[in-house]
């Protein structure tokens, strides 16, 4: 005789599946799997130099979430190019994400800043959110290839890391702790000494006023004048000497100067919609050469790197209001993202 | 506007998590599949079509991230030496009297000796009462097929059952 009838084999088989194990945990405690050995080959031949040990960083997967519009609606790549170990998020920002900083060089007469005027680009402002999440982590280290990267401490923690890109400056490195990530905003200043910036303008956001600063534009309070004439501006203009001695620097801006004369033709011609879609196509012409180096080093020694490369596709602007603010900052409006290479 | 998928976490995580115990029978395994489907969850949500109930858009999801799971030839499989220790972490609990308990190892290891088709369906059917038209459209396959996968599926546990 059957032992288990129909209706018992039912029961228990409700009874089981309702019984089933529910909590797991989600993103902070990850499962790692071994990398396949043809793509750990591969990766040996192809990536030479980006990871010493490719079967050690293997294991080290972890995940970039990057607070930017996702790779699809950028139409960078496709979800299903990012690697396994890693996806983009996406979270919109409340705040511009990228700004123009730029200054005027005025006619000392001048009693008004006048857009005909000539103008510099000096810096370039990326507000880009970024989270590392994985098993394990001690440390981040973000490294630009072509930005100083300064980390600002946000007391409240709203909007932080964020990004301020830099062009032709040298190139610098910034640790964090893993649990502290969330803390910081992470500029990229273009183009001066590393040390010296990165000294100078951490010490006055972090003891200033830092949560002033990473709300209301952190180069507000960190401009920098590239012009021949940087002496002369220095000692017409207390913000530059505000923070201690004045200083020149002899870096080329981060507009072209083809860029910065187009720009003029379009302030003269009184034409700012004109004016603002072409400095977002500098910006887009910027971004995209950025590359951030993200190495995660693991509690027990391990060590790995990703590199992001940044990407920026430009709304078109159709109207000129609310891209020049009482700072004489301009703002552009695109799509960032972030892709893994 | 589609609402933050924490809340979907919040609603559906628990209901998620049973039905990765139940197609993965162990809990190393269930774990990953779990996270696996979020993951997926976020990358496709601005595909998500509101019209459909979401639970049954996470059952799908989970499904196709279990074959995935299955087709990887470097997934780490787990071979459990102790049925009662195995039962102990992919229940909430184990039955407390010996013949209940004893049924339930052989239940388990009858349902884990199922081919994974027949399995899912079995997960699927059990875990949230779904009918088989659920399942159809769940699993992307006729009802038809769904009923005879789900009878087959019984008539092979009544065997291994009864044999113990």
């Amino acid at each position: 005789m059957n032992k288990f009838t129909d209706e018992k084999i039912h029961r228990l088989l409700r009874d089981y599946h309702q019984n089933m194990h529910t909590e797991y945990t989600f993103i902070k405690k990850r499962n790692l799997k071994p990398i396949p050995v043809i793509a750990a080959c591969l990766a040996v031949i192809l990536v030479i130099g980006a990871c010493l040990i490719p079967a050690k960083n293997a294991d080290t997967g972890f995940i970039i979430i990057a607070n930017a519009q996702t790779l699809d609606e950028a139409g960078i790549a496709s979800a299903d190019e990012i690697n396994n170990d890693t996806f983009v998020e996406i979270k919109s920002d409340s705040y511009p994400l990228v700004e123009f900083n730029f200054d005027f060089v005025l006619d000392q007469n001048a009693k008004e800043y006048d857009l005909t005027q000539r103008y510099l680009f000096h810096s370039v402002t990326l507000k880009l959110n970024l989270d590392v999440v994985g098993d394990d982590i001690e440390t981040i280290t973000y490294k630009a290839n072509n930005g100083v990267i300064i980390p600002v401490y946000c007391p409240d923690g709203k909007d932080a890391s964020a990004f301020i890109l830099g062009y032709h400056s040298p190139k610098a490195e910034h640790t964090i702790n893993y649990d502290e990530q969330n803390n910081y905003i992470f500029c990229f200043n273009p183009v001066y000494d590393s040390n010296y910036n990165y000294e100078r303008i951490t010490k006055y956001y972090s003891y200033t006023n830092p949560e002033e600063s990473c709300h209301n534009g952190l180069t507000d309070n960190a401009d920098i004048v590239i012009s021949e004439d940087s002496d002369k501006l220095n000692a017409e203009y207390g913000w530059v000497s505000s923070f201690g001695s004045g200083y020149r620097n002899t870096a080329p801006p981060v507009a072209t100067q083809e860029e910065i004369e187009n720009l003029r033709t379009f302030a003269q011609a009184d034409d700012m919609v004109g004016f603002f879609n072409y400095q977002n196509k500098i910006f887009e012409r910027i971004i995209n050469q950025v590359k951030i180096d993200v190495t995660v080093t693991k509690k027990d020694g391990t060590t790995c790197t990703k590199t992001l490369q940044l990407c920026y596709k430009p709304d078109e602007i159709t109207s000129a209001e609310g891209y020049l603010d009482d700072l004489w900052r301009t703002y552009s409006k695109g799509t960032v993202c972030a892709k893994l290479v | 506007m589609k609402p933050d998928i924490s809340q979907y976490i919040k609603i559906h995580g628990k209901d998620l998590g049973r039905l990765c115990s139940s197609l993965c029978q162990n809990h190393f395994d269930a774990e990953d599949l779990y996270q696996a489907t979020w993951e997926k969850v976020i990358r496709n949500y601005k595909k998500y079509d509101e019209s459909r109930p979401f639970d049954k858009w996470l059952w799908s999801i989970c499904i196709n991230a279990h074959k995935d799971m299955l087709k990887n030839p470097f997934r780490r499989r787990v071979v459990s030496f102790d049925s009662s220790e195995d039962l102990e972490r992919i229940l909430l609990s184990v039955p407390t009297t010996e013949q209940d308990r004893d049924d339930c190892i052989v239940l388990h290891k009858a349902i884990s000796r199922l081919e994974p088709q027949k399995r899912q369906v079995i997960a699927l059917y059990y875990f949230k009462d779904l009918s088989t038209a659920e399942l159809s459209q769940i699993l992307n396959i006729p009802e038809g097929t769904v009923k005879s996968r789900l009878s087959s599926a019984r008539a092979q546990i009544r065997k291994e059952l009864n044999n113990e």
